[in-house]
């Protein structure tokens, strides 16, 4: 390896050059150590080592000390490595793009979008022009930097404090990166239905396998224009990671898991329970975990985890809202049916949260699964059904084994879940049909069949099944979004800047998925936001009766 | 070999197509500035390029206020009042909050007269309540107002103003002045301090007279 000069030590040479007592003032001065914490204290919260504030000055906005908006961590990220915002593109800072020389600067791209937008290299950075950039905005090559970039005021020891924090971020990539593979994992919980770990499995195996194969036998030939940057090829691994037993254990299974053989990323699995344990892991771990199929996903993500929805609590958010907006007449009685699980008991206890402040009472079922029991307690409500709505928070097959058809007095309305119809119409009698709506956080008709198309070419390619496009066409949006931001992390492979660029990607590109729309930002990490109610159509298909609804 | 080669064809050819193409005619990888190149205007040279007169044919929407009140958009922007507008997100981190912060003066100097519209171009993350905690971030006064509403309907307004970036993670600072109902809109580009906003409008409404 070619030695690095580090700027330490150019520092300090600088340093005992310029000073008389040089000797005096190295041994006295802060330890390298401290200086990285109040260049990290600068960096995250724009507080000086005497606790104030940092100072700047942007456009003509006057002298702003509002620490925390001004500080470098904003517009650069945790990582340092930057971010985009519209035509905005604001370059990585670290160390390693700032301080070695040129032929030792790494490579990162600055705007996918153009692929021609990448970092540029530039003579090392010195205490001296570093000073220039944050107290002046002028860079090493003289020109004056973007209007964004505020002019700080700050003394030489801050801005050392500064170089020293910037030379220790993201100065080694993240865990599960080796010289030749870099490792994802994902995660299969013990309530999955086996088909559906199958499904998972086959589909991430041959993606893994197809990704490997083509860039051994075409980089360089017949990459992508991004792959045609230079970067060092790495195959990709997968992990699969099941965890067993109750929730309780499945922290320290995975946190073996990973000690054993650290995955740099966590990406789609399934779970049909909780997640709650798997989300802590991630967030404890700060290992990103993006966009797994959930039904009863977390109701809040931390900074390390990404959904695709709500899930059901999204579904009876919306719900409570189109029966608010059509119930406008007085009183309304809701009967709900719910599972005891997890999924059942976020269903139905968001509804009833939801329904506060509504001229509305809801009568709620626990169903134990004893189709005995369910009878006894519907028929104890008989005389309201034909005046009420009734909810069914229940999968398809539960459906069925109702026997729907076999009532003899039918409710006002009967409502189902998408996510637990997997977004496919139920099958049900046609006398029935005209009475059932369903909630669908899928995009429904042509459009969606139109999203799939691609899901459905690739499956054909690989000889995979389309059993549960809902399902399949998340697992299929999460390959094809690793791909994408793999390719444009190029070597910068920190786990951090994979979040980054996840909550500013997912904007743009062709939608994939089964959702209208998925967007994500900084502080939104539920991609969709909104859902549909739908009812069926005379060919069975579900038509929207509502707006695309955000509670 | 011809059997990886297609499926990856398949597999990459939805996001990168478009980058091929424009690829293509480059040949190469062109490197661009480390900085980016946003316009800034600098003082004066706004006033000088000469504002041209927008059309804007605004569309018939209700949008609902930070108080979470609703109101018909059109009516809001025709009430008499000069108005000064933008398109922000809240949880856009660098460029909104320099615009937000542009208006913010420029309203302390211009006082109640003007009419301060604010769009989000995310309404499904922007509920009233993050609005209000947005202008109030920004200490904005009586008479600068956040609006949201349907996905839809925002992006209805975008497009009167051809400010339509497909995304919010497209969006280009700007922002639009009209000094009253019956006049054009004009645009002013880039990142603009206030100073710059209020020559603009005294200017416009001088010549507006």
């Amino acid at each position: 390896m070619r030695p690095i000069l580090r700027p330490q030590y150019v520092l300090s040479l600088f340093f005992m050059m310029a000073s008389g007592y040089a000797h005096q003032a190295v041994s006295q001065g802060p330890s390298h150590a401290d200086l990285i914490q109040r260049g990290q204290a600068l960096y995250l919260t724009g507080r000086l080592a005497s606790g104030d504030l940092i100072k700047a000055k942007r456009l003509d906005l006057g002298e702003i000390k509002s620490g925390s908006d001004m500080a470098c961590v904003k517009c650069h990220r945790p990582s340092g490595m930057g971010s985009l915002e519209g035509d905005l593109t604001i370059p990585p800072i670290t160390g390693r793009f700032l301080f070695q020389k040129e032929e030792g600067q790494p490579v990162a791209v600055l705007d996918p979008r153009t692929a021609r937008k990448i970092t540029q290299p530039h003579p090392a950075y010195s205490l001296r022009s570093l000073s220039k950039v944050l107290r002046e905005g002028v860079d090493i090559r003289g020109k004056k930097m973007s209007p964004l970039m505020p002019h700080y005021t700050l003394a030489d020891d801050d801005v050392r404090a500064i170089m020293a924090y910037l030379d220790s971020l993201s100065a080694t990539v993240s865990p599960g990166v080796s010289p030749t593979q870099i490792r994802f994992a994902t995660i299969i919980t013990p309530d999955t239905p086996p088909h559906r770990k199958d499904l998972l499995i086959k589909m991430l195996s041959s993606a893994f396998h197809q990704r490997n194969v083509s860039q051994r036998l075409h980089s360089g030939s017949m990459g992508m224009p991004m792959e045609h940057l230079p970067h060092v090829h790495r195959e990709w691994d997968l992990a699969v990671w099941e965890v067993t037993g109750d929730p309780s254990t499945w922290q320290q299974q995975l946190i073996q898991y990973n000690q054993d053989h650290p995955a740099f990323a966590i990406f789609s699995g399934t779970s049909e329970g909780t997640w709650e344990p798997i989300q802590d892991f991630c967030e404890r771990g700060r290992i990103p975990c993006l966009f797994p199929s959930l039904i009863a996903p977390p109701q809040q993500t931390g900074s390390h985890s990404f959904n695709f929805s709500k899930g059901l609590a999204l579904e009876a958010a919306v719900l409570s809202k189109f029966a608010a907006m059509r119930d406008r007449e007085g009183p309304t009685h809701w009967i709900q049916v719910h599972k005891t699980d997890v999924p059942g008991q976020l269903a139905s206890k968001t509804f009833i949260k939801s329904s506060e402040g509504q001229p509305r009472t809801i009568t709620d079922i626990e169903w134990d699964g004893s189709l005995k029991n369910l009878q006894d307690q519907l028929q104890t409500n008989a005389m309201n059904m034909a005046d009420s709505s009734l909810i069914l928070w229940l999968s398809s097959e539960e459906l069925e084994a109702l026997h729907l058809d076999q009532w003899q007095t039918l409710p006002k309305g009967i409502y189902l879940s998408g996510h637990l119809t997997h977004g496919h119409p139920p099958q049900l009698p046609e006398t029935m049909a005209a009475s059932v709506h369903v909630i669908s956080p899928y995009e429904v008709g042509l459009k969606r069949s139109k999203q799939t198309d691609t899901l459905r070419s690739w499956l054909k390619t690989w000889d995979l099944p389309l059993s549960d496009e809902a399902f399949q066409s998340e697992v299929f949006f999460d390959l094809l979004m690793l791909t994408d931001l793999s390719s444009q992390m190029l070597d910068n492979l920190y786990r951090d800047y994979l979040i980054e660029r996840t909550e500013d990607m997912l904007s743009w590109g062709t939608n994939v998925s089964v959702y209208p729309r998925l967007s994500l930002s900084r502080e939104q990490h539920y991609a969709s936001q909104g859902a549909y109610v739908t009812k069926l159509d005379s060919k069975g298909q579900l038509v929207p009766e509502s707006d695309w609804m955000v509670p | 070999m011809a059997i990886g080669a297609y499926p990856l064809m398949t597999f990459y050819r939805i996001f990168y197509f478009l980058l091929l193409l424009t690829m293509a005619g480059t040949g190469r990888v062109i490197a661009s500035d480390q900085v980016s190149k946003q316009p800034l205007n600098p003082i004066g040279e706004a006033l000088s390029e000469g504002l041209a007169p927008i059309d804007v044919d605004v569309p018939n929407v209700t949008m609902t206020k930070q108080d979470g009140s609703k109101a018909l958009f059109k009516e809001e922007l025709d009430d008499g009042r000069p108005v000064m507008l933008n398109f922000v997100y809240t949880a856009c981190a660098t460029s909104c909050p320099v615009a937000s912060q542009s208006f913010a003066k420029a309203q302390q100097q211009l006082g109640d007269k003007v009419h301060f519209v604010s769009i989000s171009i995310d309404p499904e993350t922007d509920t009233p309540d993050h609005l209000k905690r947005y202008s109030e971030k920004f200490k904005a006064a009586p008479g600068w107002d956040h609006y949201t509403g349907n996905e839809k309907d925002s992006i209805a307004i975008q497009k009167a103003f051809k400010a339509f970036g497909g995304d919010k993670m497209n969006h280009r600072a700007v922002t639009f002045i009209r000094p009253s109902p019956d006049k054009p809109w004009v645009k002013v580009e880039g990142f603009t301090t206030s100073k710059i906003l209020v020559q603009t409008f005294e200017k416009i409404s001088k010549a507006s007279l």
